[in-house]
């Protein structure tokens, strides 16, 4: 076998590896239950639309999306903001000796705690501040996770700008916000693009904290509201699948929207 | 000019605050009309069920033609009873009623969370309540060994039967032609006989996944080889002869005579099983049992009969109904107590059984037209013997236990008796630590 062929097929090989389970996932959205359940067939026989308009109808699902929009958004443009100007004090600034070189480890460590030990004190918070089932007891959530992301992972990407630059702009009378708004954060646009899909696709994904914090569509996001298809007895797949599609969708979207930066700013910084 | 398709950082600002604005004024406009009108409101927390679905589709418009603002949140099975205890021991107020699993009552009653119904002007009494039913809504329980702490308190009605659910037959009745099946030989023999005519490929299905799933599929056959559960002094008496025959019976010859995989076996398959028309009988709640005529959800409509559950000793099921309760953080307390009386009356119990959901009242099994033929088989199973599960705030750590011995035992196709031992054991030592003795 010739080395064509066989990277041909190789290439094959993984292609049907990486797409099966989206064809089997936009597959099974278009078939009903019983197709699903009672026949197992490998593409939908009828097609139908009907998962897809029963979500929107029915199963309140324009709801659990718009939260989920809104809830990170919100929750990773506050964390990119803060984030970026602690890390940019932590590459820039001397600490106290006993923290320097620490404080990007101990928000590492921060990030890495089991979110399951934390739940039921967050809940609690949530609960004596009012909270609950809203969008900004989720945002204050996962804005205080994302933050800690963001600092670890965007501090090595200043580290990477020469600090030449900003006492450059420094020196003809910029102020040391106006230089690190105007010089350094442009530079680190890149970086902040990877951050921010790391974040989004966190925050997007994120169930557990949605699971307890959250009880109707007014604040249920998207991975939230999709476990409510399943039931005592019998699983909505049809619908379920029908979510999935639309719940990649904005990822996908966000992904493409950011890839040219996402791919310079894996060349660069901490994963470098 | 060429276009740039560089993403600025005005770009990323712009487009942010466009996508904030849109997906509020989405929100506002998608909100639920019920959520912003005017009424009687009330929070209803109910797990996604089957059964539910006739209350649903007919009770719900009928109640908010009565004035009731209803929102109806479902949620999964597997998290409603840790999400409601949480939101009633905090005190949270995000529901006004939970439809709960009757098995749940207890350990909502010990921790003394939900509204005094009867004070509240709900007649527990009432000649017209299923007696069974309407027993499983007291804590601590009327009749029947108490938990310690609650030996001589008095029982309150903090629950009410909401929807009836218990377990029957559902068969084939072109493999069993001369009708439901009396007993569990008669099951396996007719069913063989229609494996080997080509009708069907199994002669039952039934769950076998360890935990409720396993203990739920065994318990009407235990209940039917005349097993119990505890004795007055809550030990464990399950492994009495009898249950060792039911439970070498469900891993042995059921087990033969099931799908391969059977030990994987859930609710899913297992309805898949019986409406894709390769079972030939199956015991089950309402929930898969409501779609029996329904060409979109069978393939074989019109094939699918209800009968009772076929005996050993006797023929005996189990109960397992949604029951509603109050909690008392209830943010309309007042609403859905109201609601609550409307909803057990003799008239809508009516309404609920043309919809072809169980009632909870014995009038409205004899209203002339039921909307579902598995209505007045219900009540035949009611007659004939229905049970409840034990009333202990730990039945969950108990199922949970006897499942994994039952579902090993099935994996090895024997052992059913010699599993129940293993499991009473294990049940008798968790109990002695919770202080039952």
């Amino acid at each position: 076998m010739s080395t064509r062929v066989a990277r041909i097929l190789t290439t094959i090989f993984v292609l049907a590896v990486v797409l099966l389970p989206i064809y089997w996932l936009v597959s099974t959205s278009l078939k009903s239950n019983r197709e699903i359940t009672q026949e197992g067939t490998l593409y939908p026989h009828v097609p139908t639309f009907d998962n897809y308009v029963r979500l929107f109808t029915e199963k309140q699902f324009g709801s659990y999306l718009t939260n989920s929009l809104v809830v990170t958004f919100f929750s990773v443009a506050i964390a990119l903001v803060a984030g970026a100007m602690g890390a940019y004090a932590i590459a820039r600034f001397r600490l106290p000796l006993a923290m320097e070189g620490k404080v990007g480890l101990f928000l590492l460590t921060l990030r890495i705690i089991p979110p399951v030990v934390i739940l039921i004190p967050v809940y609690l918070l949530m609960l004596s501040l009012g909270l609950l089932d809203s969008w900004l007891g989720l945002i204050a959530t996962y804005t205080a996770f994302n933050v800690t992301f963001c600092v670890w992972m965007m501090e090595s990407f200043f580290r990477e700008i020469p600090v030449d630059l900003e006492e450059a702009a420094m020196v003809d009378g910029d102020s040391r916000f106006g230089a690190f708004r105007r010089i350094t954060l442009p530079l680190a646009a890149p970086g902040l693009a990877a951050t921010a899909i790391f974040a989004v696709l966190v925050t997007f994904n994120e169930f557990l904290f949605a699971l307890a914090l959250t009880a109707t569509p007014r604040a249920m996001t998207m991975p939230r509201g999709t476990a409510t298809l399943i039931g005592r007895i019998d699983t909505d797949w049809a619908s379920m699948s029908a979510a999935g599609v639309i719940g990649a969708l904005p990822i996908v979207f966000f992904a493409l929207l950011v890839q040219r930066h996402l791919v310079r700013g894996l060349t660069m910084g901490a994963v470098k | 000019m060429m276009h740039s398709s560089r993403l600025t950082r005005r770009s990323v600002i712009k487009g942010g605050l466009g996508l904030a604005l849109a997906t509020t004024a989405l929100t506002t406009l998608g909100l639920p009309i019920s959520a912003r009108a005017a009424g009687k409101k009330v929070i209803i927390g109910a797990f996604a069920d089957g059964g539910l679905t006739p209350f649903k589709q007919k009770i719900i418009p009928l109640a908010k033609e009565q004035g009731f603002d209803i929102e109806f949140l479902e949620d999964e099975y597997g998290v409603t009873l840790e999400k409601w205890f949480a939101d009633a021991q905090s005190g949270a107020g995000q529901y006004d009623l939970y439809l709960l699993d009757d098995p749940w009552v207890p350990q909502f009653g010990a921790a003394n969370v939900l509204e005094d119904l009867g004070a509240g002007g709900i007649d527990g009494s009432d000649k017209d309540w299923i007696g069974s039913m309407i027993d499983m809504g007291y804590w601590p329980p009327q009749k029947g060994p108490r938990v310690k702490g609650f030996e001589s308190a008095k029982p309150t009605l903090i629950c009410v039967p909401f929807v009836g659910d218990l377990q029957t037959l559902t068969y084939r009745n072109d493999v069993f032609t001369d009708g439901a099946p009396k007993t569990w030989d008669d099951v396996i023999a007719k069913g063989k006989e229609g494996v080997a005519a080509g009708k069907i490929k199994y002669p039952v299905v039934f769950r076998g996944v360890s935990g409720n799933p396993i203990v739920t599929s065994w318990y009407p056959v235990f209940l039917s080889f005349g097993g119990s559960f505890f004795d007055d002094k809550w030990n464990p008496i399950f492994n009495s002869a009898e249950g060792k025959a039911s439970a070498d019976f469900f891993v042995g010859t059921m087990k033969q005579n099931a799908p391969n995989g059977v030990v994987e076996f859930d609710s899913d398959q297992e309805g898949a099983a019986i409406l894709g028309g390769d079972a030939g009988a199956i015991i089950q709640y309402s929930g898969n049992a409501l779609k029996a005529d329904d060409p979109a959800q069978t393939k074989v409509a019109g094939k699918l009969d209800f009968g009772v559950v076929p005996k050993q000793q006797s023929a005996i099921g189990q109960m397992g109904i949604f029951i509603a309760g109050v909690p008392k953080s209830a943010p309309n307390k007042a609403n859905s107590i109201e609601f609550l009386k409307w909803y057990v009356s003799a008239e809508t119990q009516a309404k609920l059984s043309e919809a072809g959901s169980i009632p909870v009242k014995r009038s409205a099994f004899g209203i002339a037209k039921p909307g579902n033929r598995l209505i007045p088989v219900a009540l035949q199973q009611l007659d004939a013997g229905s049970l409840p599960r034990p009333r202990t705030p730990d039945w969950a750590k108990v199922e949970e236990l006897l499942g994994i011995e039952l579902n090993k035992a099935l994996q090895a196709g024997s052992g059913g008796g010699a599993a129940l031992d293993t499991a009473a054991k294990q049940v008798k030592d968790y109990l002695t630590t919770a202080g039952y003795y």
